[in-house]
């Protein structure tokens, strides 16, 4: 059981670092990220609030 | 506890004290938070000046922090330091100096943890400021020995109270019924049974009774909205520092892989783009990472997504109080073995910032025009980011591996996430599915 929560927390660390070093965000072509961390520092948030507002 | 302890205990929270209010450093995580609040609506007070986003389109690092920036930046640390030394001064006047010296070097390593938190590439995986200000912070104490002056700046509750009465004005009530009963069905139904079954988790089957700050600081983090309810839940429940730092750092792991995947599985099975969308707003934590993800399933998909996350992460205001209220009057009843836990004492006991974050929440959800709330939410939320950018830099120097890695070795709060997560995509899948499909109700927009 210990071993298996060892190779899991590796295997969890290796598929993030695959992610991040391939890019596979692809964080040149999108609006934001993981880094941020609440809702007003998203330009996307206010937007979209609007609209739906707006259509409703 | 002896009994000497104990009735010192109660004594305390039979009368109460108004020295207090301008006495104790809790108080003055309200006041100060109102102080810039009023600041900010008044106009007095404008947007910190930090280094900029850069990398990737945004340019080299220069772009970053130009030579005109450097003046703002300055100023900024010297209103910051003004704020905190208000307090500092009615707390403990004897420690203002000692303050002077080493307030500036935290300040520092903020600027240098915000230059390298907004590099874009990283950041779009979540090596934010926040981040870097805690390795940083962990790497001198870890690997250096922090300098004696400097700990009399090392003020994590001060900073990290003060940004969540801050936090609160950016918490909307008024906002909540923008996608009518359909967000609410989703973002406030699954959410506050996930987080009750996730904390029963971790006491019943996992056993986390010497870690229930971790315990609740990664349900609030899987259930609400990642490191921000980790923070404000952590400190509402009294969290060990340690304890938040690794609820964070979990959080982000999993944030970086569900940004990746779940617009694949979208796709890949085939789901309505606006029921996806409603799932990935229900599911992943960080906000930025629920509209990079659902943005790939479409404006429309990204537009619910987006609304969704918003109307979740108003529910980290009640969810926050609610810690706090059961904390108080259910663990520390217990450590005061006999003793009585009425209303009374539960206000008394209660950390002050509560009260201030419930506030300024009320305030620019109801009382305040839309206009006055658009003028001064960036100031306000500029200086949120900026006193938790330095709450993580105190965290950092107060921490050690050791610490934290025996906290991980055990393995509970990998299983604790994973449980609580799954258990939250399922739930948000079928909730997105009976609320945005079009089959049961008709769609508000």
């Amino acid at each position: 059981m210990k071993y298996l929560k060892i190779i899991s927390l590796v295997f969890l660390l290796v598929v993030v670092f695959y992610i991040i070093s391939s890019d596979l965000g692809n964080s040149n072509n999108q609006p934001s990220g993981a880094g941020e961390i609440w809702w007003t520092e998203v330009e996307e948030i206010e937007e979209s609030f609007e609209n739906i507002g707006s259509r409703e | 506890m002896s009994n000497l302890e104990v009735e010192k205990k109660v004594s305390k929270i039979q009368g109460f004290d108004l020295s207090t209010l301008w006495k104790k450093e809790g108080w003055w995580n309200v006041w100060l938070g109102f102080i810039l609040i009023i600041g900010s609506i008044f106009g007095i007070l404008n947007s910190p000046v930090v280094p900029k986003r850069w990398g990737g389109d945004d340019g080299g690092i220069l772009h970053s922090i130009p030579l005109e920036l450097i003046p703002g930046i300055i100023l900024t640390g010297i209103v910051t330091f003004i704020i905190f030394a208000l307090s500092i001064y009615f707390v403990k006047k004897e420690e203002v100096k000692s303050f002077l010296l080493g307030f500036p070097v935290v300040y520092l390593i903020t600027v240098v943890a915000y230059l390298i938190g907004n590099y874009g590439p990283w950041r779009h995986y979540g090596f934010n400021d926040v981040i870097w200000a805690l390795v940083i912070g962990l790497i001198i104490s870890n690997f250096f020995k922090v300098p004696e002056f400097l700990r009399s700046a090392i003020k994590t509750g001060l900073y990290i109270k003060t940004g969540l009465v801050l936090l609160g004005a950016s918490i909307l009530f008024n906002r909540v019924l923008t996608l009518g009963g359909m967000g609410l069905g989703v973002a406030w139904l699954v959410t506050p049974f996930v987080l009750i079954v996730m904390y029963f988790f971790s006491q019943k089957v996992l056993k986390m009774e010497n870690e229930r700050g971790l315990a609740i600081a990664i349900s609030a983090a899987t259930s609400v909205c990642g490191v921000s309810a980790a923070i404000a839940s952590g400190t509402a429940a009294k969290a060990k520092k340690e304890e938040i730092s690794l609820a964070i750092s979990v959080t982000l792991i999993f944030t970086v892989i569900m940004m990746v995947v779940m617009p694949a599985v979208v796709s890949f099975v085939g789901i309505d783009p606006i029921v996806g969308g409603a799932w990935l707003g229900g599911t992943i934590d960080a906000t930025g990472a629920v509209v990079a993800a659902s943005s790939l399933l479409g404006d429309e998909a990204m537009e619910v997504a987006s609304v969704i996350k918003m109307i979740q992460n108003v529910l980290i205001g009640i969810i926050s109080f609610g810690i706090a209220v059961f904390w108080v009057s259910i663990y520390e009843k217990k450590e005061l073995s006999e003793a009585s836990v009425g209303p009374k004492e539960i206000l008394t006991r209660v950390p002050k910032f509560i009260f201030g974050f419930v506030i300024a929440s009320l305030v620019f959800s109801f009382a305040l025009s839309p206009e006055v709330v658009e003028s001064s939410l960036p100031a306000i939320n500029g200086f949120r980011g900026l006193f938790f950018t330095l709450a993580f830099v105190s965290i950092g120097l107060e921490s050690n591996f050791k610490d934290m890695a025996k906290m991980v070795k055990g393995g509970n709060i990998i299983t604790l996430y994973l449980f609580g997560q799954i258990l939250n995509i399922v739930l948000t899948l079928i909730a997105a599915y009976i609320f945005f499909s079009g089959r049961f109700f008709t769609l508000p927009f």
